[in-house]
Order: structure tokens, then sequence, then C-alpha cells
């Protein structure tokens, strides 16, 4: 506690208190002035300054030092009970005396502001390290804020209570006194305390609502900033959502709307003709679904709401549930070693992006499309490669970035495709990487890593 | 012999009632509708059908709630239709007493084998069938033989076990926890890799291609079905 501004030592209670320290030592003396000289009695008096002087600042020390002194002379220097001194020698010990008390009390009480002070430095610089300490630890201002105000109700003895703008101030505000919590440009709360302040302690709660404010500024701008991504990326999504549904879903609608229409012609009732508009309508239907997928899949991904269910699944069974849902009339060779490791995944997430694949490769060529298993020491990778044109160079680094279309593709695709198993292989911690073949066509291939399956219950009894 | 074919479709969405009356009548199936749960509700209890499709998005209920309460007085087969492609509520489903679902957009050969296994399934719970037989595939439960391809398979007993377990729901859905508590016990509940270690065995002795099963289908999060 700052010791300068309680009540126990301040003003002319510090008089006061060297006032009696003195006047006991004279009565002290006074009685033992028999058996002690009154030279000894001078060092008690000295001493009783020192003591003046480790308590109190340099006005009560020399209240101590002349009022001793006159007491010393009066009633112990002989001649006793005059101000006259008779032997010089004693006269130069009595100036001697107060010059000494003066000097050391002055010293005694200034050594002790400067122990005093670097002790408030310290408790300072404590408290304001708790302080950042509390900010660092809690992200949500609500938080450290409830925190610090505990804190300085600690420290300063009071009510504290912080209130950010959009809050309201505590009943019967008046009582309170106000700080603003201030950043560089802004101010983002107040503070409000009810009770004793000292300057010290001002001035401390000043910069802490000062370090409070740039806090707090921070992360309202980070928190800015994010939203403003956030909001620029929904923007796009939103952009591509509409363009898909005006233009992608619209396409194969179209067809839909024709091919039905075609089937009400008389002219159509030939069973080849009703067997191309049959495979015509199941062709729009399944590009619309890939479609309305894609953007659902995508906004599954983005939201934060994604938990991914890891489990320890069979490769090879993920490629038959795959090529299973996918049930391409087109053929897909898949190339999956007998043994093969468990792997921890999520598998509707994998199913997902080796869908996107094949469906990528099937897209983009008429040619056969295969899909391979390799599993190595550490990591399982699913080839899918196709026999296609292959993708020029200078696209191939951007391939897999949302929203991003090769130039001079066919439509039907949204552009997040790859970008959606790009997602999903990241959440597994794998990669997905993409090359054109030596010969022709291109590779895509996903890298899981291999973790160790947990154990199989034994089975001895075989039949 | 009683020809089981009223179906009630309950489905507030008129262009499907009417799809599935051009397809289930084509098929020979005679069909009731409903367009509320409500309205659904009460032909279940008056016109006897024999089995009932039941979409999940109705308008005046949750389709869940209505199948609960079906459940309350029945055992009609129950498939269900939904567009919620999400695992959980698919065990759900199965958990609150659903037969079989099928997740739009569903394509009619699909739906239509679906409503065969669920109305089979029903003709055969008195007596299940000692011998499942389809495609080169043959169990004998009886005997507990199995012949793939033309040839015998051995099997090891939780092998057969698990294979047993799907024969006697043929064509649906056997859920994972089932499987799992019913062959390792309770505590084996949460331990799916021990189910997917072992239909993958299974595969390797039954299926001419383990990669591209064409008998023991996976329903990803929710079991496996047999075909």
């Amino acid at each position: 506690m700052n010791t300068e501004e309680s009540p126990f030592f301040s003003g002319a209670v510090r008089y006061w208190w060297s006032f009696c320290l003195i006047t006991g030592i004279s009565v002290v003396g006074f009685a033992l002035s028999d058996t002690l000289g009154y030279r000894t009695i001078g060092f008690l008096f000295l001493t009783g300054v020192f003591a003046v002087g480790s308590f109190n600042t340099v006005g009560p020390v020399l209240f101590a030092a002349g009022l001793s002194a006159l007491v010393w002379n009066f009633v112990f220097i002989p001649p006793r009970f005059t101000f006259a001194i008779s032997a010089t020698e004693d006269l130069l010990l009595c100036v001697g005396y107060f010059l000494a008390a003066v000097v050391t009390g002055a010293l005694t009480s200034r050594s002790r502001q400067h122990e005093q002070r670097a002790r408030e430095r310290e408790e300072r610089a404590q408290f304001l390290y708790e302080i950042l300490k509390d900010i660092l630890e809690f992200s949500r201002p609500k938080d450290f804020l409830s925190r610090i105000a505990i804190r300085i109700e600690e420290h300063c003895g009071g009510e504290c209570v912080f209130v950010l703008n959009d809050e309201n101030p505590p009943a019967r505000s008046a009582e309170y006194q106000v700080f603003g919590v201030r950043g560089r440009k802004e101010q983002t709360a107040r503070m409000f305390f009810k009770g004793w302040l000292g300057a010290d302690q001002r001035e401390l709660l000043e910069l802490v609502c000062q370090q409070i404010g740039l806090t707090l500024e921070r992360t309202h701008l980070e928190r800015r900033l994010r939203d403003t991504e956030r909001l620029e990326e929904s923007e796009r999504l939103h952009q591509t959502l509409f363009n898909s549904v005006s233009h992608e879903l619209r396409t194969p609608l179209t067809a839909l709307m024709g091919f039905a229409s075609a089937l009400e012609d008389e002219s159509a009732s030939s069973p080849e003709f009703r067997s191309k508009i049959t495979a015509g309508l199941q062709d729009a239907a399944g590009r619309m679904n890939r479609v309305i997928g894609n953007l659902l899949d995508m906004s599954r991904l983005s939201s934060n709401a994604m938990v991914l269910k890891k489990e320890w699944h069979d490769p090879s069974d993920l490629i038959g549930v795959t090529l299973n849902a996918l049930n391409s009339p087109r053929q897909i060779t898949a190339r999956v070693p007998a043994e093969l490791p468990l792997v921890e995944m999520d598998f509707r997430l994998m199913e997902i992006a080796l869908a996107n694949l094949l469906v990528n490769a099937l897209n983009y060529s008429d040619a056969p499309v295969e899909i391979e298993v390799l599993a190595g020491d550490a990591s399982l990778r699913f080839a899918v490669r196709d026999e296609g044109t292959g993708i020029s160079e200078k696209y191939l680094a951007r391939i897999f970035e949302k929203f991003y279309r090769v130039p001079g593709t066919p439509t039907g695709g949204t552009g997040l495709g790859l970008s959606i198993v790009k997602n999903i292989v990241d959440l597994h911690r794998g990669e997905v990487s993409v090359a054109n073949r030596p010969r022709r066509g291109a590779e895509f291939v996903i890298t899981l890593p291999l973790g160790q399956p947990p154990a199989l219950p034994e089975e001895n009894d075989r039949e | 012999m009683i020809v089981n074919n009223r179906i009630l479709v309950i489905d507030d969405e008129a262009s499907i009632r009417l799809l599935l009356k051009i397809n289930l009548e084509a098929r020979g199936y005679e069909m009731i509708e409903a367009g509320t749960a409500k309205a659904g509700l009460e032909l279940a209890a008056t016109v006897h059908p024999h089995l009932i499709l039941l979409d999940l998005g109705l308008p005046d209920a949750k389709g869940l709630d209505v199948l609960k309460e079906l459940r309350l007085w029945t055992q009609i087969p129950v498939l269900v239709l939904t567009v919620e492609d999400a695992e959980h509520s698919k065990v759900e489903l199965l958990d609150a007493g659903a037969d079989d679902y099928v997740i739009k957009p569903f394509g009619l050969p699909e739906l239509a084998a679906r409503i065969k296994v669920a109305l089979r399934h029903r003709a055969q719970d008195a007596g299940a069938d000692a011998v499942f037989e389809s495609g080169d595939l043959r169990i004998d439960l009886a005997k507990r033989e199995v012949r793939a391809q033309g040839q015998a398979v051995k099997l090891t007993h939780t092998e057969f076990e698990l294979l047993r377990r799907l024969a006697l729901s043929p064509g649906r859905v056997v859920s994972q926890e089932f499987l799992l508590k019913d062959i390792w016990g309770k505590h084996a509940a949460d331990n799916g890799h021990y189910l997917r270690i072992f239909i993958g065995h299974l595969r390797k002795k039954i299926e001419a291609d383990p990669s591209k099963p064409k008998h023991i289908m996976t329903e990803p999060g929710v079991g496996y079905r047999l075909l």
C-alpha cells in the first residue's frame, strides 16, 4: 500500500508522532539523567531522529531535530533548565548534534522514500503485468474486463465496473469516477470507479485503461477485417451460387424441359428416339444434382460447424462405395490391392473427394478413367488418372483454388469441385496434387497419412 | 394368396405423388395418397396399406413424429423419403422403426427395389427363409453352408455370424451398432473397425471383385445391406 496517502501518516499527524517520540525520549532521559551523562542522552535523541527519518518525509525530521536540540539544550546540557550553554565545547556539541540529526535524518528519510518508490514501481509493474496476462489469457473482452475489474478492486479498494460502448452504465453512475478506455482512434469502453483514489493510483488506472483501449481497438480491427474477408468470400460464394443457378442449373433445366416436351411429340415415338430422350433426361438431371451437391458440400465445408468424423476405414470399401454411388455408365477401372491397411478418415467426406476427382476426370475427357490405391510405409495414395488432353502447365498451380476454372474448359462445373477436394484432404492432414501424365491425360493424387490402427479382437474358433 | 400391393404415399408434393402413382401403378401396385400427416395417419388406420412411403418434410408435422406415431400401433413397413443425407438422421430413422430410407433425388428402379424388399421381408417374417440366394451367392443358414461363384466358401465363426445377420434381413440395412453389439458384445459398440475388417474378409471370400461389391453393400455411417 502507498503510505504517503494513508491517513495514518498524513499531514499533521506525522509531526504529532515526531513530537510524541521526542517527548518520550525526554521523559526517559530525564528519569535517567542522574546515571547517564547528558552526552549519552544526546545519542538517545539522535536515535529518535533517525527513527523519525525512517518513517517520514523531510519536514517532520527537521521538526524532530530542532525540537530535540532545544530540549536537550534546555533540560540536559549544563547549566540545566536554561538555554544557555556554559562550555564552548558543549555549544559545538549541540550545534554538531543538530546538524548531524538533520543530515542523517534527512538521508534516512530519503533512502526510505527511494525504497518506497522502488517498491511502488515494482508493485505497479506487477499489477500491469497481471493485467496484460489477463488480456492475453482471455480472448473475449467481456471475460478479461471482468477479471481486470476484480484486480483493480483488490489493488485500489473500491468498486470497479467496465462498460463497453454498447452497454448501459451502472446504476447511480453519478457516484462513480469515469475513465475513458480509448485506443489510438476511438473510445471503446468506459471504466466506472467508486472509491477513494490517490494521484498515483489515478495515474495507474489511466495507464491500465489505455492498455485495455489499445487491446480492444486491436481486437475490433481484427474482427472487422475478418468480417470483411468473410463477407467478401460469402459475396463471391453468393455470386457463384447466382451464376450457378442462372447458368449451370438452367442449362440442364432447359434440356429437361426440351426432352419432356419432345416426349409429347408424335414423331418421337420410335424406341430409338425415346431411349435417346431418356438418356438426355437422366444426364441433365444428373448434372443438376451434381451442381447442387457441390454447392451444398462447399457451404457445409466453409461453415465453422463442420466436424470431422474420423474413424478407421477400409480404403477398398471407400472405392467400392464411391464407384457404386457414382453409378457412371462409363468404364472406370479400379486397381485396388487385396491387402490394404485401415486408414483413419471421415468416410463421407473422402467419398465426396474421390467422387469429385472421378467426375472431374470423366467430364474433361471421353477416354477411360482409372483409380488406383497405393499403400506406402507411412502414407496411402489414391491416384485418379484420365487420358484426356491434360491441363496446361500454367493453370496447374491454381487448379485447387476456390471458384477457379481452367479457361476453355467445358461448362457444367461450378469451379468448386477441386477446391472441395483440397478442403477435405487438408482436413485429413493429407495432400492433393496434380500432374500431367507422360503420354497423355492428367493424374490427381490424394495422399493420406497412415497411422497405427487400433487392435482387433482375437478370433481363434475357426470352423 | 393375398396380394400385398396397397401402398400409402404420404407426401405434400403433388408432382412427386403423381410421379409415384404413374410408376407404382405401372408396376402393379395400388396407390393411395395423402398430402398431410393428419390425412396420412387417418388413411393408414382405415385403408390398411401393406406399405407406407413417408416423406419427412410434411407441412403439418415432423415426419419422424409421424413415424413414431405409426409405430405405436402398427408394424406396417414404412419406407422414408428424405432429402437429408446426414448419417445420424438415417440412424435415427432406423431407430424410430423405419424399415428403410430413400434419399431424394432417387431413381425409380432403386425405390421399386426397396419397396419389393420391404414387402417381401414382411411376408417372410413368420418363417425366415433358411436359404438366401442372390446371383452367384447362396447361403444355407441352417446348414451353415456358403457358396459363391459355384465354390464352397470356408468362413470363420465370426465371419459366418456376420453374414448370417445380414442374410436374415435380405436387402435391408442392418445397422453397424446392432452388428457390433450382437456379435462382439455391448462394449464393442464404438469399435467400428472390427466390422470393417471382417466385412473386408467376407468380401474377399464371397465377392467376385471385392473392390466393386455386388452383395455386401456399405451404407456409410449406417450399416450394411446384403443384396
